[in-house]
């Protein structure tokens, strides 16, 4: 600095006298000194922004260094593993709801196939052609024999079939029906008291049988012919109420009622 | 010295066909109804070094599915259907017989004539003339075993073709291949790092297969005929599980990078990488469906290791195996129908067989680490790696679970087996 | 015949055939060494199997041997003081976090590849036998991954880590209890070792 004022001084003595010379210099001092004081204040800001980022630094080296992030590593290691289990829980849930809604979706077809089978079967009653093709024994084909000639109007032969039949296979599930089937054939050919008899053979020694309700039926029939109308009456009214859902019992009602007009 | 292990391997296989179970191929069960056939000495038999009889007998009875009866009390041992005395073969229960010869022609090659006939009907069933090289008694013998099996069984047969799989000897890994009664090994490639993951290309002219020698898993494709090898992918991290497409165009692969194993394919000649799956589970083992439209994989997307599959183009998987808490390993049967894999059934590794229309499961094998499976080119077995006595070996299962078989090494270990498509 | 003669009559068959195979080396089987740099077995090299014709199950064998084992004295990565040697993660079963126990060789590993930006190392995960190989395999790349990733989280790069897996491969043979714990680990190798 004082280089610089002395080349003032000597560069420009002709022009400046001491006064003025000594009053720049100062003016320079002042001016050095005041650039001086703003270097120093902004070192110091440096200085401290420095000390404020290392502090900051510090703290994320911490961080990292610190066990914090890779507890969150593993975390999300631990996160992903319990979304792919939920992931493998749900696939297998959905399996199960489709392999049981095909199920059910089969089971309904098979019940409705068999539902319709049912439905039609019962138009028209497969009752011996099933059986004849289930069992093919000696008791059905015999049954079969008399039960044809019954339907073709061979009355005699066929009661001789079926009383054959009840001597050969008194212990036949076919039974109750040849029993009722020649109780049928007794009334064909007029005897009226036989075939009663028959039919109530039927009622009191297979009572469990379907036949039932036919013998009781027939054995109306046969009390008509013979002008027991009482007794029809009795035997249509315990037939109505004992068998409700029979097959005969809409005729038995409707002979019932007409009985009861004769009055 | 390597020779010497290749001695005793097939020592072993031979005394195995002779009947000493503890040693190699140990036959257990069978099926119900074996078809009785006898394999009457062909004339001249000793000429070749190979008794072509003697490995058609065997061959037929590895399969379950005959029963060879013993001709050696006979007095007359015919070799021409002429000379056939039909009441005897009857009276032996025979439903069918074989007659053949020996013939050594111009050049030290051989003729060899065959005859199966039926023993009922007193007819032919098959007949065949070959030409062949003293080298080529073996597959002779199994092609006429083939033709047998299918005059008899009505399906092919699968003796001639051939097997891939991986020896541990002392601390040498090799690949070998050897015919499908593991006769006639021969050494592919051999490394003192371990070699993993034999693939047959669909044409059989090649092998797949997992090199660590580079010290990572870095998948090759080796010419059998040439040796000449080239690397198919060597990307960043792990290259692993070839599968070749059925058509043998693209190969499906599992690669890393930074990350899990992902399912890739890549054409044979190393262009056209793709990324199929992309998860962050592991997908692993891929195999393509035989009609080549899916890419089936183990994933644990769900947890769990369970099988999946995907369209050959990518898009969204779907889960195919629900029971077990480890399904790993699929193999495809030729016709699509079943798929074999591997199940972690309460701690022990057992073979299962899943029918793939109804989704019922059968567990095949009965051993506690078992792995690998894979398909004879006719269906009817799987072969599969399990340990024996700790150390590693072979073993096949009947698909249908009833007959067993266990292959064993005396050197070392055996692994990793692969079941190549058929000679034609 | 007994069943004990007919069973050396075949291995002498065998040993014939086996003596029959040595014979025929060149047409059967053409062995080919594929050395990296192991000079005593320089090159066995290829003998082009030419048109032997015959034989279409012929067989070419390849062999692959040898790697480099480079020594480095004063390198602290092999100094066995210095944690850097140390280069086993080991891992519980069925699970590939990286317990507290480990985190100063992962600190260590970090540090030294940050001041070594040309530094590169491979991570090699490994399982125990249990399982399917190919299975183990991408199960000891998710153990090499979760390794990487505790590094990265150090600020290291992916350019300067490879992560492999050798799966069951180096396993102990029939590894009982605590036997399989050493199994189940990762391997940190630096480049060139």
């Amino acid at each position: 600095m004082l280089l610089i004022a002395s080349s003032a001084i000597n560069s420009h003595a002709a022009l400046f006298d001491d006064k003025e010379a000594r009053k720049k210099i100062l003016e320079v001092e002042a001016k050095t000194q005041s650039n001086f004081d703003a270097n120093q204040t902004a070192i110091n800001d440096l200085k401290k922004s420095q000390a404020a980022i290392e502090k900051r630094l510090a703290a994320i080296e911490a961080v990292i260094q610190g066990q914090g992030l890779a507890d969150m590593q593993n975390q999300l290691e631990a996160l992903k593993q319990e979304v792919a289990n939920l992931k493998g829980d749900l696939e297998l849930a959905n399996h199960h709801l489709e392999t049981t809604q095909q199920r059910q979706k089969d089971l309904y077809t098979d019940t409705d196939t068999r539902l319709r089978k049912i439905e039609s079967a019962a138009v028209a009653p497969p009752v011996t052609p099933v059986a004849a093709v289930v069992l093919e024994e000696k008791d059905v084909k015999a049954f079969a024999e008399a039960d044809s000639l019954s339907k073709s109007a061979k009355h005699k032969e066929a009661f001789a079939a079926f009383d054959a039949f009840l001597k050969d296979y008194p212990s036949s599930k076919l039974a109750p029906d040849a029993l009722y089937g020649m109780g049928y054939t007794q009334f064909a050919l007029k005897n009226y008291k036989s075939s009663i008899a028959t039919q109530q053979k039927v009622i009191d020694l297979h009572a469990e049988s379907p036949k039932v309700p036919d013998a009781m039926y027939s054995m109306a029939n046969s009390q008509i012919q013979l002008g027991q109308v009482t007794n029809a009456k009795k035997t249509l009214r315990d037939l109505v109420v004992k068998y409700p859902d029979a097959e005969v019992t809409p005729n038995a009602q409707k002979r019932l009622k007409m009985l009861e007009a004769l009055k | 010295m390597k020779l010497f292990k290749l001695m005793a391997f097939l020592a072993s296989f031979l005394v195995a066909n002779i009947s000493y179970a503890a040693l190699d191929i140990e036959i257990t069960g069978g099926s119900a109804q074996q078809i009785p056939i006898a394999v009457v000495p062909f004339a001249n038999a000793a000429a070749t070094k190979d008794n072509i009889s003697e490995i058609i007998s065997a061959d037929l009875k590895r399969s379950g599915l005959f029963r060879v009866l013993e001709t050696r009390g006979m007095a007359n041992l015919p070799t021409s259907p002429a000379q056939i005395k039909y009441a005897e073969w009857v009276a032996l229960q025979a439903q069918a017989l074989t007659v053949g010869s020996v013939e050594p022609i111009a050049g030290g090659r051989f003729k060899v004539s065959f005859q199966l006939m039926d023993a009922l009907k007193q007819t032919q069933l098959a007949g065949m003339d070959y030409q062949i090289a003293p080298n080529q008694v073996r597959t002779t013998a199994h092609k006429i075993a083939d033709i047998i099996y299918q005059k008899l069984t009505g399906e092919p047969g699968a003796f001639a073709s051939r097997i891939a799989y991986i020896t541990k000897i002392g601390k040498r890994y090799a690949l070998q291949v050897a015919d499908a009664d593991g006769f006639n090994p021969q050494t592919v490639v051999s490394s003192n790092e371990p070699i993993i993951s034999p693939a047959w290309s669909p044409d059989g002219s090649k092998l797949a297969y997992v090199s660590f020698e580079k010290k990572k898993p870095i998948i090759f494709v080796q010419s059998l005929t040439s040796g000449k090898r080239e690397v198919l992918a060597n990307f960043k991290g792990n290259n692993s599980a070839p599968s070749w497409s059925p058509d043998g165009n693209k190969l499906a692969i599992v690669l890393t990078y930074g990350a899990n194993s992902q399912v890739h394919t890549i054409n044979a000649n190393g262009s056209g990488l793709k990324l199929i799956t992309k998860s962050n589970a592991i997908d692993t083992e891929p195999v393509f469906s035989p009609d080549g439209s899916h890419i089936y994989f183990s994933s644990d997307r769900g947890g769990k290791p369970q099988i999946y599959k995907v369209a050959v183009d990518g898009g969204t998987p779907s889960r195919v195996t629900f029971e077990g808490a480890y399904n790993v390993s699929p193999k495809f049967s030729p016709d699509g129908k079943s798929l074999a894999y591997i199940r972690n059934d309460g701690g022990k590794f057992k073979v299962a067989l899943q029918d793939l229309a109804t989704g019922q499961v059968q567990l095949l094998s009965e051993g506690s680490q078992d792995e690998s499976p894979s398909f004879a080119p006719n269906g009817r077995v799987i072969l599969y790696a399990t340990k024996a006595r700790g150390r590693g070996a072979l073993a096949a299962v009947s698909s249908d679970g009833k007959v067993r078989q266990r292959l064993n090494d005396a050197a070392g270990d055996v692994r990793e087996p692969a079941w190549g498509p058929l000679l034609n | 015949m007994t069943k004990q003669s007919a069973i050396n009559t075949k291995l002498i068959t065998a040993l014939g055939l086996a003596v029959f195979l040595v014979a025929c080396k060149s047409t059967p089987i053409t062995p080919a060494k594929v050395e990296d740099k192991s000079p005593s077995s320089a090159s066995t090299a290829t003998n082009s199997g030419g048109d032997t014709g015959a034989d279409a199950n012929a067989v070419k064998e390849v062999m692959v041997d040898g790697n480099a084992n480079g020594s480095a004295d004063g390198n602290p990565l092999r100094d066995p003081n210095n944690i850097l040697s140390k280069r086993n993660i080991y891992f519980d079963y069925d699970s590939d976090a990286v317990k507290a126990e480990y985190r100063p060789i992962v600190e260590a590993q970090a540090k030294y590849l940050l001041a070594h930006p040309d530094a590169k190392m491979t991570l090699q995960g490994n399982t125990d036998e249990r399982g399917t190989r190919e299975y183990n395999l991408s199960l000891g790349q998710r153990r090499s991954v979760a390794v990487k990733k505790s590094l990265n989280l150090l600020g290291v790069q992916d350019t300067q880590i490879e992560t492999v897996s050798y799966g069951e491969e180096k396993a102990t043979q029939n590894c009982a209890g605590e036997a399989c714990d050493k199994d189940r680990r990762v391997d940190i190798v630096h480049q060139g070792e």
